[in-house]
């Protein structure tokens, strides 16, 4: 059953690649130079590995996303426990939290230029932004929504309040924190790619305006397809997490 | 096991007073049920003793330790919830371990109680399954099973059976009442439902508006109501509440409205003297009431016609409406009185049973 599943799920985009290499070897689109066929995508792709270009750029913007997406990440789940089990903190925080959560990641760039420089510190910084808010909205959400009956059963059983954090809500805050970072490990990619085309001479998106600027659609698509499946991956790396730990009981 | 005592204990949630005055003295090993209708302060009083709301005023023992500042967690009490209160990502076996735990009970010691009471109370071979693979009845068991091997000296049920269908509720209170038998620990028990509450407690109270009506035992309660209020909230149907003016006649008393007249019996009726000439209630249980073709002997004087209204046939007994001019009276006839709807019947008043209430306070005259 799952691999008829799989079946119908890759028979989809097996009929798009081959409608594209067609379209396009055809010439059926009026300036085909800007729209190359597949197997020159993927030998430009194969190039670009063999000399290190793609992997070089690659690499660079996996390492600012990890680190960004991971301190933010952890931040904001720290925060968000903090904000959603005491209300003093909440209360203290939330309002401030409110205020700057609407501001995009990018939004950001322009003061991080100058308050960091254009460095590696400035990618990871934005990346930062951009996990930390909607993690501690999660989070928060996450904590606020377990069946207060269920911290109550706890206190009667003599649980402790760090027990009942540690046992009881944060195990059944998991599916809503998982949401959070699911969301936020894909939106990762597409603001580093969006940092690095605007203000960061190295990466990915920087690989993306250099393309553009000699023209060469095939490394264009190339660099989108590194995207994609980026940001594919790392939702499902997620999604599988959060299965493997919540899927059992709920 | 430990006595439990609450001494004038007072809860207010804002202007509101969710428990007034409540003073109460629960004996080692009893089953006490606090019974009345949403936001009666029922549930704020277990709460209280839970140690789940803080006092605003007043004192609360359990055995001879005032727990008023005692965390929950210190209190060594049990709490079994309405909605049962499981851990959704833990086993039956976590779920039921998860207070051994916390008192850092040998691992070998925790499976040993913990496989013992399961299989007390028949759920030894669903110990590996999670909440949500186990049926109402089964996880009112594991959530009856999580309190009882902590060996409290408490049992606090917060309406534990009403989330299970009305036959698996009697299953499970038969259970209940057996378990208690066994194990001789001290229980409140708060419901809503006035049967359980009579089937199942030593002693009921009843409370209204977070106050205390009445504390007895079910049959006391049931005979001898304190007022119009409790003789209303205790039996189903419910007792018949009919407005009427008590009358002194030829040295007798009689309760007369433009339905009926009835004559009160002669010990009763020393009591009502003060009550001549003025305007009381009667209360009659559907019970007392029967047409007067089923029973032999009876007081001419008991005696008041009314037409057939509704009849609902229970197979045991028959529930039937009947109306005397502005009265609408509920009877519960043998069923195989054969009434007929429209038609005006002869019915008989069993008026040693009745009570009269004070139609200003509401407190019961007799």
């Amino acid at each position: 059953m799952n691999r008829l599943k799989f079946g119908w799920g890759i028979l989809p985009v097996a009929i798009f690649l081959a409608i594209w290499e067609g379209v396009s070897r055809l010439n059926l689109i009026p300036g085909h130079f800007f729209f190359p066929p597949l197997s020159t995508v993927m030998q430009e792709f194969y190039y670009l590995i063999a000399n290190g270009v793609l992997t070089d750029n690659f690499l660079r913007s996996l390492v600012r996303v990890l680190i960004g997406f991971s301190a933010g990440s952890v931040a904001g789940i720290g925060m968000g426990i903090m904000m959603g089990y005491k209300k003093t903190v909440n209360k203290a925080l939330y309002p401030i939290i409110s205020l700057l959560y609407p501001i995009p990641a990018l939004g950001w760039l322009p003061i991080l230029m100058l308050w960091v420089g254009i460095g590696e510190i400035l990618p990871i910084m934005i990346i930062f932004i951009c996990s930390f808010f909607p993690v501690i909205y999660n989070t928060i959400t996450g904590i606020e929504s377990v069946d207060k009956k269920l911290i109550k059963a706890a206190k009667t059983l003599g649980a402790s309040d760090r027990h009942i954090l540690y046992t009881v809500i944060l195990p059944l805050a998991l599916p809503n924190i998982f949401t959070g970072l699911r969301l936020e490990a894909g939106m990762a990619w597409r603001v580093i790619i969006a940092a690095e085309m605007v203000a960061i001479p190295t990466g990915i998106g920087a690989l993306l305006m250099r393309a553009e600027s000699l023209i060469r659609v095939d490394i264009i698509i190339v660099c989108l397809m590194v995207l994609s499946a980026m940001c594919f991956l790392f939702e499902r790396f997620f999604l599988c997490l959060e299965l493997k730990l919540t899927q059992k009981w709920r | 096991m430990a006595e439990v005592h609450l001494k004038n204990v007072n809860k207010n949630f804002g202007k509101v007073m969710a428990v007034k005055n409540f003073n109460l003295d629960i004996k080692d090993g009893e089953f006490i049920v606090l019974v009345g209708p949403s936001g009666c302060g029922k549930t704020t009083a277990l709460r209280l003793i839970a140690g789940l709301e803080e006092i605003a005023a007043g004192d609360i023992y359990i055995g001879d330790k005032l727990v008023n500042d005692i965390p929950p967690k210190n209190r060594d009490i049990a709490m079994v919830f309405q909605n049962y209160a499981l851990y959704p990502h833990m086993n039956v076996y976590g779920n039921m371990s998860f207070g051994l735990k916390l008192r850092k009970f040998p691992k070998k010691e925790i499976n040993t109680i913990v496989n013992r009471t399961a299989n007390l109370l028949g759920i030894g071979s669903l110990l590996n399954r999670k909440p949500k693979e186990l049926s109402g009845g089964q996880r009112q068991r594991v959530a009856l099973g999580r309190a009882i091997v902590r060996d409290p000296k408490v049992f606090l049920f917060d309406e534990p059976l009403s989330n299970l269908d009305a036959k698996l509720r009697t299953a499970m209170r038969a259970e209940l009442l057996d378990l208690h038998q066994r194990l001789k620990t001290t229980t409140i028990y708060v419901t809503h439902d006035q049967m359980e509450a009579m089937t199942m407690g030593d002693r009921i109270v009843v409370m209204k508006d977070g106050l205390i009506q009445q504390v007895d035992a079910p049959q006391n309660i049931y005979e001898h109501p304190v007022n119009k209020y409790v003789a209303g909230f205790i039996g189903s149907p419910s007792m018949n509440f009919l407005p009427c003016k008590l009358i002194e006649k030829d040295s007798k008393m009689y309760l007369v409205n433009k339905g009926f007249s009835l004559r009160v019996p002669s010990n009763k009726a020393r009591i009502s003297k003060d009550y001549v000439n003025k305007e009381v209630i009667l209360g009659i249980r559907p019970e007392h009431l029967n047409a007067k073709k089923a029973v032999r002997d009876y007081d001419p004087e008991t005696i008041f016609t009314a037409s057939v209204w509704v009849v609902e046939p229970l197979g045991l007994e028959n529930i039937v409406h009947i109306k005397n001019e502005k009265n609408s009276i509920i009877c519960r006839l043998d069923p195989h009185i054969i009434l007929k709807i429209g038609q005006t019947d002869e019915f008989v008043a069993r008026m040693d049973l009745a009570h009269v209430f004070d139609k200003e306070t509401e407190k019961t005259i007799f």
